[in-house]
C-alpha cells in the first residue's frame, strides 16, 4: 500500500514556473509550509527502501560527450559502438541491464586506438596532454604525471598506486619498445579508455554506520551527478568537490547541483532525458510510403525529434514553464519540412524558427507533433491503437497487457457501415477478447484520429466524417485539443513524468520502496507549479539518488518464489 | 555493386584501411587460384563444419509454405519456389511447434524457436533466458576462427534477434561496408601470406591483460547479475585477444578464400522502400567469403526483424500491419514471404558458388532458415517454418520434407543442429521446451 505523506501545506514558491505561460492549465494552489528549497529527508518519507546498485555501461552519447567535454569537440569520438538497446523503455535503464556483445567489446578497444592516436594531433592537444616535459622516451615521473591526471578525469576517481603502477608500466613498456614517450603515453590511455573502470559506473559505496543503507562514495556521487544533470564526466571543479568532502553536505551538494544546472551542458542532459522517455531515437527508422504521405522525406524524423526537443528545452529552460504546457501550448518550432505538414508558414530561413501555430486550430502540444503522430502510426495510415498504448505506457506509466496469443488480431476492412478506422475498431471491439484491453487503449488514439499517418490534420478518413471525441479515465473529450488537455491535467500524467525522471537518473525503475519517495517528488512537483527544473533538482538531491540497497550476491532461487 | 578485381582491390583496402599494422608486400596470389583445392583442406577429416541462421520476420502463411508430399519424394511449395534450384541441398521440416508460453507475441516463440525455452518475464519487460542456438555454437566452436560469430542485418529497432544469454542481446553488423571492413580490412591475410610481424601485437595485447585484470577486480565487488554481465564482457576481451594472436599466425589456408565484393558506402531507401534485396546480397557475398576464408563458423543474417513494419516492394502497407490486416487470402503477405525466400536463395547460391574440396562451401555448412512464428496473423506456435540447407557435410540429411504427424517441439531440430555440429549434447532447451531427443528423421 502507499503511504502518501498528508503534506498539503503552504509553499515557498521560489520558481517562476507558475508565472510563465500557464495555457489552459487550472491554476496550482500553493500549499503551506513545504519548502522546496531543501531536499527530500528520509525521515519525511512513510517507508524507504535504497534501491538496488547499479553497473552502468557509458551510452554511446555519454561517451561521446566525455570524449568531447575532455578533450574537445575537435577530437572525433569512435562513430561505432555497442548499439544502446532500451530497457522498460529507456536506453539509461538498458545500460544497467544488458551484457556488452563481443563486438561491442572489439568496439571499445578499436575506439581507445584511434582516440589515442588522436591525442598528438595538434600542438594544442599535445600540450593539453603533456603537463611535464618528458626527459626521455622512459620518463616514468613525467609518465606517471600524466596518467594520474587523466586516469582520474577518465575514471572519474584518483587511481590507486597498484592501478596507477600498472597501467604507468603498460605506458614504459610501449615508450621503450618503440622507442617513443608519446606512444608511452597513447599506451596508457588505450589502458585507461578500454578499462571497465571508464566504460562502467561502479557504484559500490559505503554505509554510513553499520546498518544504515550505504551511501555513494563522493566520486561515485559526483559521477552519477554529472551523468544525469550533464550527460557526461565531472569536470574538475566537482571532481575536486568530491574530493574536500562538499558533496556530503547539503549545502555543498546543493551548491554543486545547482552549478551542474546552470551550465549549458544541462540542456544537453535535459533534452537526451526527453529523447529517451519520448522514444524520439527510434525516429531515425520511421519509414512512410511516399506516394501516399507527399511530405515525407527521409530526413523528416530528424526534423521531427528537433521540434519535440526544442520545444521541450524551450519549456524548461528558456520560460521554465508548468512543464504540462509541453501537452497544451501553441508554441513550437518549425523547419520548412515541418511548416508544409502543420500548414502554415515556413520559417524565412533555414533550419528551425518558433512559431505559435493558431490559437483556434487543431494542433498544439507534443500530441500535435510529427515526432508522436508519425512515430506511432503505420506506414501507410494512422494507428489509434499505437498512439494510445503510447499515451498508455510512456505518459501515463499505466500497464497494458500483451494481446493474449492466438487471437485473430485482423481488423475488419472498411465497409459502407464502417469506413473511418474508428468505426472499424470498434466493430473489432464487439469481440469480448478483443474490446477488454482495445477499450482501454484505443480511445486516447480515436481523439487524435483527425491528424493522420504523418501528422496532417484532416477532417474524414476514407470519405466518412471523423468522431475525435471520446473519454479518458473518466474525463471526455470533444476533440483533439480537449484530449490534450485531459493528458496534461491527467494526475497520472505528471506522476509519470516524475517516474521517469527518477528512472532515468538512478538507470532503474523503481520498486515498492521508493513509492513514498515518488510520492513526495510528485508533491513537490506540484507545489512547485510543475517545475520540471524543480523535479530535476529534487530527484539529484534525494535519498534515492544517493542511497543503495545491497546488491543481491547470489543467483535467484529455481523458480524465484517470493 | 562493382566488383574490383583482386588487384585493385587489394589496394584500396591496404589504402584507405591503412592501421597501425605492418603492410606486408603482396605474394603471388595466383597459385592460390585453383578452384578444386582439397590440398589445401586446413583441417584433418575434411573442411569444418559452418552454421548460419537466415532469419525473416513475421512468419508465414503455412497452408501455402508447407511443401507436397513427404520424405524424398516432395515438392517446394508455392512460398518455397524460389528454393527449388536448391532443392537437393535442403530439407524442409513442418507441422513442428513451439512449445514455450506464448507470453509475448512474437518473442516468446521466437525465443523457443532459437533457444529451445522461455522467455523471461521482469515486469512489463522481457529477456531471453538462454544463448539463442547460433551464440551457443560461436561459445563451442567459435574458438577456431578470428571471429567467434558474426550478425548481420539492417534495421533491428530495439530489439535483437541474439541473445549470448539472458539480458546480453547481440546487435547485428547494419551496413555491409562497416562488415566488409571488420572482416576484410586491417587484420585480415589471404592464405599464404606471411603471418602479421608487427611490434605493437605484443602491447596491444598486455593493455587486454590490463583490462581483464580489472574487470575481474570490479567483479568483486559488485551483484550477482552485474556479475554475469562482466563475464560476457570478459569474454569478449578475451576473444579480442586470441584474435590479435591469430595474427601472428599463418592464416588459415583455404584454395577458395578471396575477397567478396566490395560493398556501397550506403543503400538509401527508395520511394520510401528500403533496399534490402541489395542489402542482403552484399551482405551474403561478404558472409559467404567470411566462411570460405575460415574467419568465422557461425552467423546469423537478419533479413528482416520479428514484427518488423518495412514496405516491401509491390505491397501497400507494412509488412507487420498486412499480417493483420490484410483480409482474405493475404495476396500481399504471400508476395512478401517470396520476396523473403528469394533472399534465403541468394544466400545459398552465394554458399552454393563456391567451390571447396570436391563440393562446394554450402555443403559444409548447416543453415536454418526460420520466423517468429508460424502463421503471422494470430501468432501460431504451431506450423513454425524450418528449412535446413547445407547438411552439414551429411551430418544432416537433404532433399526430404519431414512432416511431422504430432506437433513435435521445434527444439528437437535444435538438437539435431547441435549434434550435427559435433557437439555432444544430452538435450537442448529449457522447461517446456526441452528434449533429449533429436529430430531424427532428418539426422544422418
Amino acid at each position: 500500500m502507499l503511504l502518501r505523506p498528508n503534506l498539503r501545506l503552504a509553499a515557498v514558491l521560489s520558481v517562476s514556473a507558475v508565472a510563465a505561460g500557464l495555457q489552459g492549465c487550472p491554476q496550482v494552489e500553493p500549499s503551506a509550509g513545504l519548502s522546496l528549497t531543501t531536499p527530500i529527508q528520509v525521515e519525511s518519507l512513510a517507508t524507504f527502501q535504497a534501491p538496488s546498485p547499479t553497473l552502468s555501461r557509458l551510452t554511446k552519447r555519454q561517451y561521446h560527450n566525455t570524449i568531447h567535454d575532455l578533450f574537445g569537440t575537435d577530437v572525433v569520438p569512435p562513430p561505432s559502438l555497442e548499439q544502446d538497446l532500451p530497457s522498460a523503455g529507456l536506453q539509461a535503464v538498458g545500460a544497467t541491464t544488458h551484457s556488452l556483445s563481443p563486438r561491442g567489446a572489439e568496439q571499445y578497444f578499436e575506439g581507445a586506438k584511434s582516440l589515442a592516436a588522436q591525442l598528438f594531433e595538434t600542438p594544442a592537444r599535445a600540450a593539453m596532454i603533456l603537463s611535464c616535459a618528458p626527459d626521455s622516451s622512459a620518463d616514468a615521473a613525467c609518465l606517471q604525471e600524466i596518467v594520474a591526471t587523466w586516469g582520474r578525469r577518465l575514471w572519474r576517481r584518483p587511481l590507486t598506486d597498484a592501478e596507477l603502477t600498472t597501467t604507468v608500466s603498460l605506458g614504459a613498456s610501449a615508450a621503450t619498445t618503440l622507442g617513443d614517450f608519446n606512444q608511452g603515453v597513447q599506451y596508457a590511455f588505450i589502458a585507461l579508455l578500454t578499462s571497465p573502470n571508464f566504460l562502467y559506473r561502479i557504484q559500490v559505496g559505503a554505509p554510513a554506520s553499520p546498518g544504515e543503507p550505504r551511501e555513494l562514495t563522493a566520486f561515485e556521487l559526483a559521477t552519477r551527478l554529472s551523468f544525469y544533470l550533464w550527460n557526461s564526466s565531472p569536470d574538475d571543479a566537482l571532481l575536486e568537490a568530491a574530493a574536500a568532502g562538499e558533496l556530503a553536505t547539503e549545502d555543498g551538494l546543493r551548491a554543486q547541483v545547482d552549478r551542474l544546472m546552470s551550465n549549458l551542458r544541462n540542456r544537453r542532459a535535459g533534452r537526451n532525458f526527453v529523447a529517451e522517455w519520448l522514444h524520439l531515437y527510434d525516429l531515425e527508422e520511421m519509414g512512410k510510403d511516399p506516394n501516399i504521405f507527399k511530405h515525407f522525406s527521409p530526413e523528416l524524423g530528424a526534423s521531427a525529434r528537433e521540434e519535440t526537443l526544442r520545444l521541450a528545452e524551450h519549456l524548461i529552460y528558456d520560460v521554465e514553464a508548468d512543464f504540462r504546457t509541453f501537452f497544451t501550448t501553441r508554441t513550437t518550432f518549425v523547419d520548412r519540412r515541418l511548416a508544409a505538414i502543420y500548414n502554415i508558414p515556413a520559417p524565412v530561413d533555414e533550419g528551425f524558427a518558433q512559431v505559435e501555430l493558431p490559437s483556434d486550430g487543431p494542433r498544439a502540444g507534443f500530441l500535435g507533433h510529427v515526432s508522436f503522430l508519425g512515430l506511432h502510426a503505420h506506414p501507410v495510415s494512422s494507428s489509434a491503437t499505437l498512439r494510445g498504448l503510447f499515451i498508455r505506457e510512456t505518459l501515463l506509466c499505466q500497464t497494458v497487457p500483451s494481446p493474449p496469443a492466438g487471437l485473430n488480431t485482423a481488423i475488419p476492412e472498411p465497409s459502407e457501415d464502417a469506413k473511418t478506422l474508428r468505426e472499424r475498431l470498434l466493430v473489432h471491439m464487439e469481440d469480448p477478447s478483443c474490446g477488454g484491453c482495445h477499450g482501454f487503449i484505443d480511445p486516447p488514439g480515436f481523439g487524435l484520429e483527425q491528424f493522420d499517418g504523418i501528422g496532417r490534420y484532416r477532417l474524414a478518413d476514407n470519405g466518412a466524417m471523423i468522431d475525435p471525441s471520446g473519454d479518458l479515465d473518466g474525463m471526455s473529450f470533444e476533440s483533439a485539443i480537449d484530449l490534450m488537455e485531459v493528458i496534461a491535467n491527467h494526475e497520472a500524467s505528471t506522476r509519470c513524468t516524475a517516474k521517469m525522471l527518477y528512472s532515468y537518473a538512478i538507470g532503474r525503475i523503481p520498486e515498492a520502496g521508493e513509492a513514498a519517495l515518488l510520492d513526495a517528488l510528485h508533491e513537490r512537483f506540484e507545489a512547485s507549479g510543475f517545475s520540471f527544473k524543480q523535479l530535476m533538482m529534487d530527484v539529484a538531491t534525494s535519498p534515492g539518488f544517493r542511497l543503495i540497497g545491497e546488491s543481491g550476491t547470489v543467483p535467484p532461487t529455481e523458480g524465484g518464489g517470493e | 555493386m562493382r566488383k574490383l578485381d583482386r588487384f585493385s582491390r587489394r589496394r584500396l583496402l591496404k589504402g584507405f584501411l591503412a592501421g597501425s599494422l605492418v603492410t606486408i608486400g603482396l605474394p603471388p596470389l595466383d597459385m592460390f587460384l585453383n578452384s578444386h583445392g582439397t590440398a589445401y583442406a586446413a583441417e584433418p577429416g575434411g573442411f569444418p563444419k559452418r552454421f548460419g541462421i537466415f532469419f525473416w520476420g513475421n512468419g508465414v502463411l503455412p497452408h501455402r509454405f508447407t511443401p507436397i508430399g513427404e520424405g524424398a519424394e516432395w515438392q517446394v511449395s508455392e512460398e518455397l519456389a524460389a528454393l527449388e534450384p536448391h532443392k537437393a541441398k535442403l530439407s524442409v521440416v513442418s507441422g513442428m511447434e513451439v512449445k514455450v508460453p506464448n507470453l509475448e507475441p512474437h518473442w516468446a516463440t521466437l525465443c523457443g524457436m532459437l533457444t529451445g525455452g522461455p522467455i523471461l518475464m521482469d515486469g512489463t519487460d522481457w529477456t531471453f533466458s538462454a544463448p539463442t542456438i547460433d551464440q551457443f555454437l560461436a561459445s563451442e566452436i567459435g574458438d577456431a576462427t578470428r571471429f567467434a560469430s558474426i550478425e548481420v542485418g539492417t534495421a533491428v529497432g530495439s530489439k535483437t534477434v541474439c541473445y549470448a544469454g539472458p539480458n546480453s542481446p547481440i546487435s547485428p553488423e547494419r551496413e555491409p561496408l562497416a562488415l566488409f571492413e571488420r572482416v576484410f580490412g586491417g587484420g585480415f591475410q589471404l592464405p599464404g601470406e606471411a603471418p602479421i610481424i608487427d611490434p605493437t601485437l605484443t602491447l596491444q595485447r598486455s593493455v587486454l591483460d590490463a583490462v581483464m585484470d580489472d574487470i575481474t577486480a570490479v567483479k568483486a565487488s559488485v551483484g550477482y547479475a552485474d556479475r554475469l554481465r562482466l563475464d560476457q564482457h570478459f569474454d569478449g576481451i578475451r576473444s579480442l585477444e586470441q584474435r590479435l594472436r591469430k595474427l601472428e599466425e599463418e592464416p588459415p589456408n583455404y584454395a577458395s578464400c578471396d575477397y567478396p565484393p566490395m560493398p556501397e558506402g550506403e543503400y538509401p531507401d527508395i520511394e520510401g522502400r528500403p533496399q534490402i534485396q541489395v542489402v542482403n546480397r552484399a551482405f551474403c557475398d561478404i558472409l559467404a567469403y567470411a566462411l570460405a576464408c575460415d574467419q568465422t563458423r557461425v552467423f546469423t543474417n537478419i533479413f528482416t526483424r520479428p514484427l518488423t513494419n518495412i514496405l516491401f516492394a509491390n505491397a501497400t502497407a507494412g509488412h507487420h500491419q498486412l499480417t493483420h490486416d490484410e483480409p482474405g487470402e493475404q495476396v500481399m503477405v504471400h508476395d512478401i514471404i517470396l520476396q523473403c525466400m528469394e533472399a534465403f536463395a541468394y544466400q545459398l547460391q552465394a554458399l552454393d558458388a563456391i567451390a571447396e574440396g570436391d563440393g562446394t562451401l554450402l555443403d559444409h555448412c548447416l543453415l536454418l532458415g526460420t520466423s517468429d512464428v508460424g502463421l503471422g496473423k494470430t501468432h501460431t506456435p504451431e506450423d513454425f517454418p524450418i528449412v535446413l540447407a547445407g547438411g552439414a557435410s551429411g551430418a544432416i540429411k537433404t532433399g526430404i520434407h519431414y512432416s511431422s504427424p504430432a506437433n513435435e517441439s521445434t527444439t528437437k531440430v535444435l538438437l539435431s543442429i547441435v549434434r550435427a555440429m559435433g557437439v555432444d549434447a544430452a538435450s537442448f532447451g529449457a522447461a517446456e521446451g526441452e528434449v533429449s531427443e533429436s529430430l531424427t528423421a532428418i539426422d544422418g
